[in-house]
Order: C-alpha cells, then structure tokens, then sequence
C-alpha cells in the first residue's frame, strides 16, 4: 500500500530531480575561471573513454536563508563541458532551465570557447523565457537558450542562479552522477542558522564515496567527488536510486539517539497513529465475527477477515473501481473503521485499518509494520530517519511468528504483499517495544505461468490448437493492474501483442480473458491460435519447436558487459504441458530433450526440467521452469557472465527443436 | 524530454487538483448532439465524433474568428483520451477568447469545464522559442465508455494568409462534420477537396458550408499511407472583391505566385559576410569538382545543429529564414535557416540554388491544385548542377534546368541522396516567379543495397564462428549511420549485440567495427562472434541449423488478414552471401528447397550449393517504391511470409 503525496511534495521532488541533474555555480563572484589550455587542446576523455562529452566540473552553491520572514533556497549552478564528439554537442549545447512561479531565475551567463581558444559570449537577447505550462494559478517556466558556435573540441561552460521561495531545502536528493562522466562534481551547502530553529541540516550520501564536508569561507561547507562515470540504465537493474550516488540533504532535530533509540521512538509513535486509526466499536467486532463465522484456526480466521474486508469494501484507489476522479473527490474521508463499514467504500489505507480493527476485535495481536518500497531504492536501517519508510502493511501476530497482509492492494493474495514489500525490513509498531522483521519473500511456486496447449502440426508445419494460460501471485498481480483499466477489444489486442511478438504469422480466435479483476483467482488467458509457417519443411523432413510458449523468447541478457547488479523483482515459476498430434505420414525422427538445468547446478537458484514422449501419433511436451529459489533475486555485478550463462542456456533449451521425418509410404 | 517529463506532472496535478462540479446543465446542441444514434462499429473503434463544426468568420482588417463545436461519444475505455478539448493559437497574434466543455456521463448528469480547468501549454517544449501554444480542457480522467464529451471554443488571430485546410476527419469515425466561412460582403472562396470526391458547398449570401456525413472510421495499419492522405480534407482560399482588394491578406491563384512571396522572404537574407566567405574558402580549398565543392559545403551545413526559434508565424515569420550570417555565427538553426545558409554559402561558389517547400513526413501530402504555402511544412534546398555532376537526386526543371534536391536538416542522408519520405513528393522550387512545384526524386532500387557477406564456420560439437561484413548504401546507410552518430557507444555496442543474439543465442562478439563513409554515402560495419551450440546435435547423428544467421532487423508487419488500406512500400534492397564451412565427418544429408518470388512491387530469392565441404547460401531482396492497393494486399502478405518462413529454413548435416 502506499501513502498519498501530496501535491507539493511531488512536485518539489520533481523539480528537485530535474535541477539534480542539471548544474552549478561559480563560488562566491560571477567571473568566469581561467580555462586550462591542456583541457582545451585535450581530445580524449579521461573517466569514460567512450565518452561524447565530458563535464570538467559540475558545482551548486546551497544557500538556505531567510529574506526578510519568507524562507527561501538560492543555488548558484556553474558548469564547465568538454566536447568531444558530434553526439556531445548535440546533446549539451541546448540548456533549458525550468521554474516555477515562486522562483526566479537570474544572472545567466554562458560562453563557448572554440578550440582555437575564441570565446563566444551568449548573447542577453538569445536567452528567451516561455511560460510551458500555466493553469489554475501555477505556472511551469523555463529560460532557455542554445550555446553558441559548439564544434567537438570546445569546451562550454554556463552559470544561473535561482532562488526558490517559500521553501528551504530538506528531503532533496542532490546528484553525484549525470547523463555525461564528471571529473570533479561539487557542492557547496550552507544550512538555515536562525536562533530558535531547532533543527539542523544533515546529509546522508548513497551508493557512493564523497569527500567528508569541510568548511569553506561564509559559512559554506562543501564535499565533491572525482572521476564519476556517466549513468547508464540496464535492463533487469536495481532501482536508479539504488545504485546511482546522490546526497539526501534534509533537516532534523539531533536528538542525539542511538539507532535502536531513534527506531523504538518511531514504533512508539506509529503505534499512537495506528490506535487511532483502528478504533474497535461494536459494528466492526459485529463484522469481524460475521467474518470469521466457523473458522477454527487462525490463518482460516485471518483470511476470512482479509476477504471480508475486501469483498465488502469497494477501493476507491482501485483502477477498476469504474470511480472518475470527480467521484472520487466528492466522497467523504473515514475517520474510523466504523465509517469504513458503514460506507461500504474506503481507500486502501481504510481497507487495511479494516481489517486490522476487525483482527484486533478477534483476539489478534495487529499492528502497523512501517516499510520501505524496494522499487525505489533499498533500505538501510543504519540511516537514522523514516524518510524511506514511505508504505506500511499490516503485522499478526500468529504463534511466534509476524504474519503481513494488505487487503487494501486489491490483487494481493492472502499470505503475499506487493512484491515491493516483500523482503524489505518491517518495523513493527508497539507502544513498548517495536521490533525489526523482514516481510518474506514469496518462493517461485506462488507466482506461476501455468500454460498448457493442445495442438495440431500440419503437413505445412502450421500448428493449430486451444491453449489456456493461467498466472498466479505476482505475475497474475502485475496481469491484472495492466488489464484491469483496459476494454475488452484493448485486452485481446494485448494477448495479441504478446503472442504476435514471438510467432508473427499467429491468428488468435475465441478468445476468452478470464478473472481480470478477481482479486483471488488466477489470470486466464484462453484461445484458440493457427501458426501458418510454424514448422519448417525441408525435401523429407518437418522441424519444429515443441517448446510453444517458450521458443523464440531470445536470451535474456544478450549484453557480454554489464555495470550494474542484476535484479528480478520476485520470483517465479513456469510450467508447460503441450501435446501436439504430428501429421500423418511423418514419424519422429529425434525427441531428444535438451540438458536439464538442475537446482544443484544452480544452488537452487533456477532450474529446467524439458521432458518429451510421444506415442508415435502425438507428442507430449512437459517444461518445468523456476528462477529465484533460496530468494535470490539480486545478484552483484562480478557474477553477471554467470547468470547471463544461465540464461543463454535456459533460452537454447527453450529453442530446441524436433524433427520429423517423412515416412517411406507418404 | 525533462521540460515534456515536468510538463506532464504538472498536467496531471493540475487534472488531479480540478474543482468538482457535478450538476450542471450541458447546453442544448451538446444534449442534442448526444441524443444522435450512433450506428455499431468494429469493437476496437474507440469513439465516435458526433459533431464536428468549425465556423470562420473572416474580417477585411485582417481578423479571422473561429467558433469551434465539437462533440464525441466515448465507446470504449480507451476511448476516454477523446474527452479533450485542445485549441491551438499564436501567442503573437492570435488567442483563445472562450473556451467551454461539458461531460454528460451516461447515467446523464453533467459537468462544466471552464478557466480554472484549462491548461495553457507551450506547443513543443523542447523549441528555445515557439509562439505556437494551445489551450487544453482534460476530461479524460472523468470520461467512460458511454460518456459524451463536447466543447465549444471561440479563437481570434491575424494572419496574412487567406487560406485554410479543413479536415473532415481523423481516426475516428465521424458523424457530422462541417466548415462553415463566413465572408465579408463581396468576398468569395473556391475549395479544393484532398481524399474524397469534390465537397460541393452550400452557398448563402457570403457564408459556404462544406459538409460530410456518417464518415468510417480509419484504423491504423502498418505500412499504411499516412492518415494525412486518408482522411477527407479541403483545402480553401478566398479573395477580396476585385474593384476592392484587401491589403491585409496574401492570396495565391498559381505556384509561381507562392514562390515569389517566399523568394521574398528568404531572398533578403542570404548575403554573405567576409567570415561566412572566408569559411566557405576553407572548406572548399581542396575541392576540384563541383559535386567535392557542393559535399565540402553540405556536410558543413549538416553539421549545424538543428534549433528552431518560431516567431511570427501567422505573419510568415515561420517561412523566413534568420539571416545566414547569424545562423553561421551561431552555429544552430531550424530547416530553413540551415537551407539559406547553404544557398548563401553557395552564392560565394557562384553555385546558383534555392530553396524548397517539401512535406515532411508524408510523400502524398502536397497537392498540386492547391498553391499554397500552408501545404509545406519542412525547407530543403535545390543546387543548380552542371552536366558534370551526377546523382540520383537530380531533377530537371523545366526553366531552370538540373537541380540536386538536398536535405541539409537531415544530417544523416548525404549529397546525393534524400530521405525516402521526402523522395516522389511534389516540392516547391522558390525561385521568384520562375518557380514551380514539381516532383522529388525517386532514388532507384540499387541505390539503395545492403550488401552483407559472411564467412563461417560450424564445428562438430555445433558452436559457430562468424565475420559479417556489411556495406550499406542509399537509405540503408542513413538508418544505420543515424544509429551510429545517436547512440553513446556503449549503447551502439548493445544494439548490434542484440541483433546478433536474436539470430544466434549466447553469442559472444568480439570485434564491432563500424566504418561510415558519408560523402560516399556508404555505412560498413564489420562484426566478428562466436556462438556455441548454434548447430543442434541430435542424437549424435544430425546436426540442424538455420543458414539465415542473422536477421534482417524488420519485422513482419503484414501479418493481418484483413486491411483496409494500400500498403506504401519504399525503394530498397538486400543481398547476403554466406560461405560456411561444414564441420569434419558430417555431410549434408538435406538442403532447404531454392526459393524465387517474382511480383509487380519486387522480388526475392534463396540459392543453396554444397562444394568441397562449404556451403554457400545466398539470399537477395528487391523492394520498388510504390503503393499497391488494397485488393492486392494478400499478394503483399503472402510475399513476405514466404520470405519469413524461407528464412527460417534450416539445413540438415548427418555424420558420414
């Protein structure tokens, strides 16, 4: 589940990111510094030998001050680029600064300076300001302009200051890495120091070795780091932010608390906030016991309160809730589960204090388990500060154990969260002694692709047969949020999609989509498929792949470098069972299945089982597939070539083919 | 792509941030609008347009007023991106006066949209500055199948152009659609109609209405012509009184008339300076021949980067070129300030050019009946070449003799060549009242050859080993050289890297070698691999594999049964040769059949010949620019089908 932003948060940390990966300042005056000749005349890069440009140095200059009674953030940004190929200017010499209302942008300054050391000043009048958007009182603008006479081999160099009102800077990410390698990328901080301004400003890096803070003349401090390559994004990689090195820069009052301190503080509060926010009366014990009925145990019990909770609350977060937004506006907040029930419609936030209520009404020990959501970044309990616990679900206590659920995720199993959820550290709230729990991770069995086919191969080699395909877990969750908002038309042009990108001649009839919003049963796909041109017909023989669903799917990492950790979001699981009636007057001429790939070759990591018999008229295909076994779904860097050897050889079983051989008679 | 990425946040909290307000009353011809039967469409048709009308008003100062009244029924979810209202002005010279929509949800209640609901954006933010910007009313999100969408809006602007384009439609299917003009006394218009038989316009007083009725809708389709070609339009242009003739608007009764305004605007500014000369002199100090001179100057001017500055527009300042003296001092520019430059460059060569209305995107798009400036939307340039020079892209006018046509914008495709959308198009020569529309070149079929050779080997235990050498030319070229020159190197690695897996699994490279060659209009690129297990062992005693190693990198595209609309083909061909040495103790024991397809728009053939222990396979395409209609469509279809299932046959070895 997560908590709702509201609106000035988000568009701060948009506008935080975006300047973050813009630029710096000039310390203190407005001069240009002295340009090396040896940078000018260089035409090499030296942090990324590929690279089209260079930034020589990339600063800010953070001043969080007072004017007057209105607080506010001026950073001076001063960028200095080498260029050294055609791509570089392309991509460099076109600045945009964009700002918002309350912002002014002032004193910019750019120049060129060519390769036979010529500078070329940007003209005040080639500066031009847009509104880009305005409504309803806001206005998004941006200054922007393109440098002047950029060839490779030139270096450019531009500075702006900006001065955000109403604001001070706290819980922004400043950025160590951009879109091009830095030698040397610096900030200048300089926090609000007022007389009775309890807080103080603290900045904590990520993913990366900056030089301690020191401090610099009127009362700046400054950290910098050397030689950052640029970022590039991969397939399958951790999230951007956790890999990527950034600075948080935020206050807080030092109340000088070790970590388990700091952390029981905070579960003592949430455990304040969750009080009120589960109020038992006598309509929610009413409802929890409706709900439990006859169940005996207390996993029975907990699931039927999660259906409960769910079945007769309509999520009002839900896509498929068929709610507009006007709708959603004119409905009254719960204050309690009471109003929950009462209402018959709530947010996720109020499903879950539902059922949380409803399990305290029965006896349960629930609490809130504050969370952090792995697809932003990965926590580290060691930073003293909950501006990654941005979720939460639900923690019974059942036996010795904590137990999480998440009714208000409407596709959620019982006994499963959000894969983001999974596997992260939980606080617990309590109002003594809050604890650390990891969630579990749900194994590959729980989040299946179940795909069976019964089909017919042609003389001609085309196929033509009935499949049905069922998903589970995560990959019926993640089935069912992309489906869910989707027409009937808009849902068959998809599975037509998906089939059509593996065998391109495919014609689906009777197609059925089942459980699309069905938060329990699985995702169904049913339909019936012709493949013209599926076999391949040589002078005797007929080959084909038996593996239908799987073939043709390519390796999974076909790159032979890598940069950053491979990452899977969760487990799971494949299984296929294919029978495929030949044509007549062939006879196999090889079913030799290809290698397993066992769990012991793979520490239980993945495994795949390819098993064929056939009767001489039909063939039987069974595939056993999973990846994430032992919860490994993260794995470093050094063993790229590993896993990328893993796959290769999952794709060349999955490509395996048979061949059929025509018989004497025909 | 970051001020498009806040733009868009803000769009969405702006939608998020709308006050609610529920139960109000839709007007009249919006609630009759909705009462319109809609007849059953395929059920992938998102949305019907119920009404669709546009009333100009024209004043003899030169102010143009349109009211505009547009209603949709939303029929699928997907359909609910209909729910917006968008009108579009010049901050300089026009603006939005009203702009007013409603919702009627199906259970019929209504909402009102007004100021506080519309967003006022910036037309294309990545632009340093663009005076075209629109007024947008978002419904979407409160939209649902079964909802009708309608907004009525009144925009006000100058221009100089007396001239109009009205589309009857898009995609949708359409209802009732109608251009009404409304004159001032003793004006009168002529319309010509594009996509449709002639629209006829009812006539009263000074008003024309031109009308159409219950349009089908247009669906996408691959390889289809552009919808700008589909859908009905027309295209209107209406005159003062004779005795009484308006100085506020230009009018056009021929193409010589067109070219000579914009003779007008560019003429004035491509006068060269001393630095402009100078550099003219450098670049052109170790050319001997005119097509050296013209490649020195071109690949100059490509190298200016393209940055457009749009103001003035609805005065003709989007048709005037910033002077090439600034352009050269700055080093950026837009299409035709990059073709002034070039003609001024030129002008210090005494090489006589000028500069060319084109369409781009869209080959069919300018109509030769209609002369008008508003038809063309990019600036490329013609060079006046002696018979010394030869090239595919050389017309011949009828006044001003050879002229090489040049995309100076595109700054992949070279002198000699012209990017294939713009090739067949008809284009405006601007030169004074010399100039004439006439047609783009067609590059020829050869012109445009990959020519890939590669040399294998195949081992016992199956694994491959593998140099491609590709030679690329004409258009084949220019795909692949704009690959080279916009991905980073990492990501240029990773593309080829990608391709090569696609064909064979695990694949391990380990030379990538691009070569480009542009002033010849060449791209090569040379690649070495390895790829265990690419021949499949069978039992110990077959070995498969597939000859076609590496794909063409296209899809199939014509996969469909049924289609609606021609399929445009482009000029282009492909021709591969492999010699692969067959591994030790195996023979071939069965060899794909030779494949020949003959057919109007092209041809395609397979050979395959087994000698001393190599086999050579080769494999050619030849594509012709054309369209072919739809009644033709399962020939197409099956032509490509067949060269899939071809080049998925594979060769059997057995062990001797």
């Amino acid at each position: 589940m997560k908590f709702p932003r509201v609106f000035l948060q988000l568009l701060f940390v948009a506008v935080c990111l975006t300047f973050a990966t813009r630029a710096a300042v000039n310390p203190g005056d407005n001069d240009w510094r002295a340009v090396d000749p040896a940078e000018l005349a260089s035409t090499t890069p030296t942090v990324e030998k590929d690279a089209d440009a260079e930034a020589l140095f990339w600063e800010v200059r953070l001043l969080d001050e007072v004017d007057g009674t209105v607080p506010r953030t001026v950073l001076r940004h001063y960028v200095r680029i080498k260029i050294f190929t055609d791509r570089g200017r392309e991509s460099q010499s076109k600045i945009d600064i964009p700002f918002f209302n309350n912002w002014r942008i002032t004193d910019i300054a750019a120049r060129t300076i060519t390769p036979d050391n010529k500078i070329l000043e940007l003209k005040k009048e080639d500066i031009f300001e847009r509104t880009i958007v305005k409504a309803s009182g806001r206005k998004l603008k941006a200054k922007s302009f393109a440098m002047p006479g950029v060839v490779p081999g030139a270096i450019i160099e531009y500075r702006w200051r900006e001065v955000r009102n109403d604001t001070i800077a706290s819980y922004i990410r400043l950025q160590l890495q951009r879109e091009v390698p830095i030698r040397l990328v610096k900030y200048y901080i300089k926090p609000l120091s007022l007389p009775d301004f309890p807080y103080g400003m603290r900045a904590k890096t990520f993913h990366g070795q900056n030089t301690p803070f020191v401090k610099e003349k009127d009362g700046f401090y400054s950290t910098t780091m050397e030689n950052v390559p640029a970022f590039h994004e991969e397939p399958r990689m951790p999230p951007e932010d956790a890999v990527r090195p950034w600075i948080l820069v935020y206050y807080s009052e030092d109340k000088k608390l070790a970590p388990a301190q700091y952390w029981k503080e905070l579960g003592k509060q949430s455990h304040e906030q969750f009080k009120s926010w589960t109020k038992v009366n006598d309509d929610v014990k009413k409802s929890a016991s409706e709900a439990i009925g006859d169940a005996a145990s207390p996993e029975d019990k907990l699931q039927r309160l999660f259906e409960y909770s769910r079945a007769k609350i309509k999520n009002i977060d839900d896509d498929a809730s068929g709610m507009t937004a006007d709708e959603r506006a004119k409905l009254k907040e719960n204050k309690s589960p009471a109003d929950t029930l009462k209402r018959g419609m709530g947010t996720s936030a109020d499903i879950d204090m539902l059922f949380a209520a409803m399990a305290i009404a029965s006896g349960f020990d629930a609490r809130m388990a504050k969370l952090s959501d792995r697809s932003d970044t990965f926590f580290d309990p060691d930073f003293l500060d909950d501006y990654f616990l941005t979720t939460y679900d639900i923690a019974v206590r059942v036996g010795d154990e904590w137990r999480f659920y998440d009714p208000g995720s409407t596709y959620v199993p019982f006994g499963m969260l959000l894969w983001q959820e999974e596997g992260v550290d939980a606080l617990i709230a309590d109002p003594k002694e809050p604890i650390w729990v990891q969630t579990p991770i749900s194994g590959p069995e729980k989040s299946l692709e179940k795909r069976t086919g019964k089909f017919r191969l042609l003389e001609d080699g085309t196929l033509e047969g009935d499949v049905r395909i069922e998903y589970t877990g995560h990959l019926a969750a993640d089935k069912k949020e992309y489906n869910d908002d989707d027409s009937p038309s808009q849902r068959e042009e998809t599975l037509r999609d998906m089939v059509k990108s593996r065998m391109s001649t495919a014609e689906l009839s009777e197609i059925k989509i089942e459980n699309i919003t069905d938060p329990i049963k699985p995702f169904v796909y049913a339909y019936h498929v012709r493949v013209p041109g599926y076999g391949q017909r040589t002078g005797k023989r007929l080959f084909f792949q038996a593996g239908v669903f799987s073939h043709s799917a390519g390796a999974l990492f076909p790159s032979a470098t890598r940069t950053h950790d491979v990452y899977f979001h969760y487990p799971w699981s494949e299984r296929d069972d294919i029978t495929i009636e030949l044509p007549q007057g062939f006879a196999l001429d090889n079913a030799d299945a290809p290698a397993p790939i066992t769990p012991a070759m793979t520490r239980d990591i993945c495994a795949q089982m390819i098993k064929m018999s056939t009767d001489g008229h039909v063939l039987n295909y069974q595939r056993d597939f999973f990846f994430g076994g032992g919860k490994s779904i993260l794995f470093p860097v050094r063993g790229y070539a590993a896993v990328k050897q893993l796959f290769d050889v999952v794709a060349q079983g999955n490509d395996h083919t048979i061949t059929l051989k025509q018989s004497a008679t025909n | 792509m970051r001020l498009k990425l806040l733009a868009s946040i803000l769009f969405v909290l702006v939608g998020a941030a709308v006050a609610n307000a529920a139960g109000d009353e839709a007007p009249p011809w919006l609630q009759q609008a909705a009462k319109v039967p809609v007849p059953i469409y395929e059920k992938d048709v998102p949305a019907v347009v119920l009404q669709n009308e546009q009333h100009v008003t024209v004043n003899d100062d030169g102010r143009i007023t349109t009211v505009t009244t547009y209603a949709v029924r939303i029929l699928l979810r997907e359909g609910r991106d209909y729910a917006r209202a968008k009108e579009f002005y010049e901050n300089d010279a026009g603006k939005v006066k009203e702009l007013k929509a409603w919702l009627i949800r199906a259970n019929g209640v209504a909402k009102k949209y007004g100021k506080d609901e519309t967003i006022d954006a910036v037309e294309d933010p990545n632009d340093i500055y663009n005076e075209s910007r629109f007024k947008l009313i978002d419904s979407s999100d409160d939209a649902d199948a079964g909802s009708v969408f309608g907004y009525q809006s009144t925009t006000e602007e100058r221009t100089v152009f007396s001239q109009d384009i009205w589309a009857f439609q898009y995609m949708l299917p359409t209802l009732s659609s109608r251009y009404i003009l409304t004159l001032p006394q003793g004006w009168a218009a002529r319309s010509v109609t594009f996509n449709h038989e002639a629209i006829t316009p009812a006539v009263s007083g000074s008003t024309y209405a031109w009308e159409l009725q219950n349009l089908p809708p247009i669906p996408p389709e691959p390889k289809s012509p552009r919808i700008t070609s589909l859908a009905p339009r027309i295209a209107v242009s209406f005159y003062s009184p004779a005795d009484k003739p308006s100085s506020n608007f230009k009018t056009f009764s021929n193409w010589a008339q067109v070219s000579y305004w914009l003779s007008e605007l560019h003429d004035p500014q491509s006068a060269p300076n001393d630095l402009l000369a100078e550099k003219v002199r450098q670049l052109t100090a170790n050319a001997h021949t005119e097509i050296d001179k013209l490649r020195a100057i071109a690949s100059f001017v490509q190298n200016i980067r393209y940055i457009a500055i749009a103001i003035g527009v609805t005065r003709g300042g989007g048709m005037r070129p910033r002077s090439a003296a600034e352009v050269f001092a700055k080093s950026y520019g837009d299409c035709k300030d990059k073709a002034n430059l070039m003609r001024t460059m030129l002008k210090v060569l005494n090489i006589t050019s000028y500069p060319v209305g084109v369409y781009s995107g869209d080959p069919d798009y300018v109509r030769e009946e209609w002369a008008s400036p508003n038809q063309f939307n990019h600036c490329i340039i013609a060079i006046k070449v002696s018979d010394e020079t030869q090239a595919a892209t050389i017309v011949t006018h009828p006044t001003l003799g050879r002229l090489l046509i040049f995309d100076a914008t595109d700054d992949d495709t070279p002198i000699g060549d012209l990017p294939d959308h713009e090739q067949g198009s008809w284009a405006l020569v601007v030169a004074g009242e010399s100039g004439s529309l006439i047609r783009m070149p067609v590059t020829p079929v050869e012109s445009n050859l990959l020519e890939r050779k590669i040399e294998a080997s195949l081992a016992v235990d199956g694994s491959l080993s593998a140099t491609i050498q590709e030679n690329a030319n004409g258009q084949w070229a220019s795909g692949y050289r704009s690959e080279f020159r916009h991905l980073s190197r990492p990501d240029y690695q990773k593309v080829i890297e990608h391709w090569i897996a696609a064909g064979a699994t695990a694949a391990k490279i380990s030379k990538v070698e691009p070569r480009d060659d542009a002033t010849a209009g060449h791209f090569n690129l040379d690649i070495d691999f390895v790829a265990p297990l690419y021949g499949q062992l069978m039992q110990d005693r077959l070995m498969i594999f597939k000859p076609a190693i590496v794909s063409r990198r296209e899809t199939l595209s014509l996969t469909e049964a049924k289609r609606k609309h021609p399929v445009v083909l482009t000029s282009t061909a492909y021709s591969e040769t492999l010699h692969l040495k067959l591994p030790a103790g195996f023979d071939v024991d069965e060899l794909p059949d030779a494949v020949k397809l003959d057919a109007s728009f092209g041809s395609y053939a397979t050979n395959y010949e087994v000698k001393g222990g190599e086999l050579l396979f080769t494999r050619k395409l030849v594509q012709k620019a054309g369209t072919i209609p739809v009644e033709q469509y399962n020939t197409v279809r099956s032509f490509f089908e067949k060269i899939r299932a071809a080049e998925q046959a594979p060769v059997v070895l057995a062990r001797k």
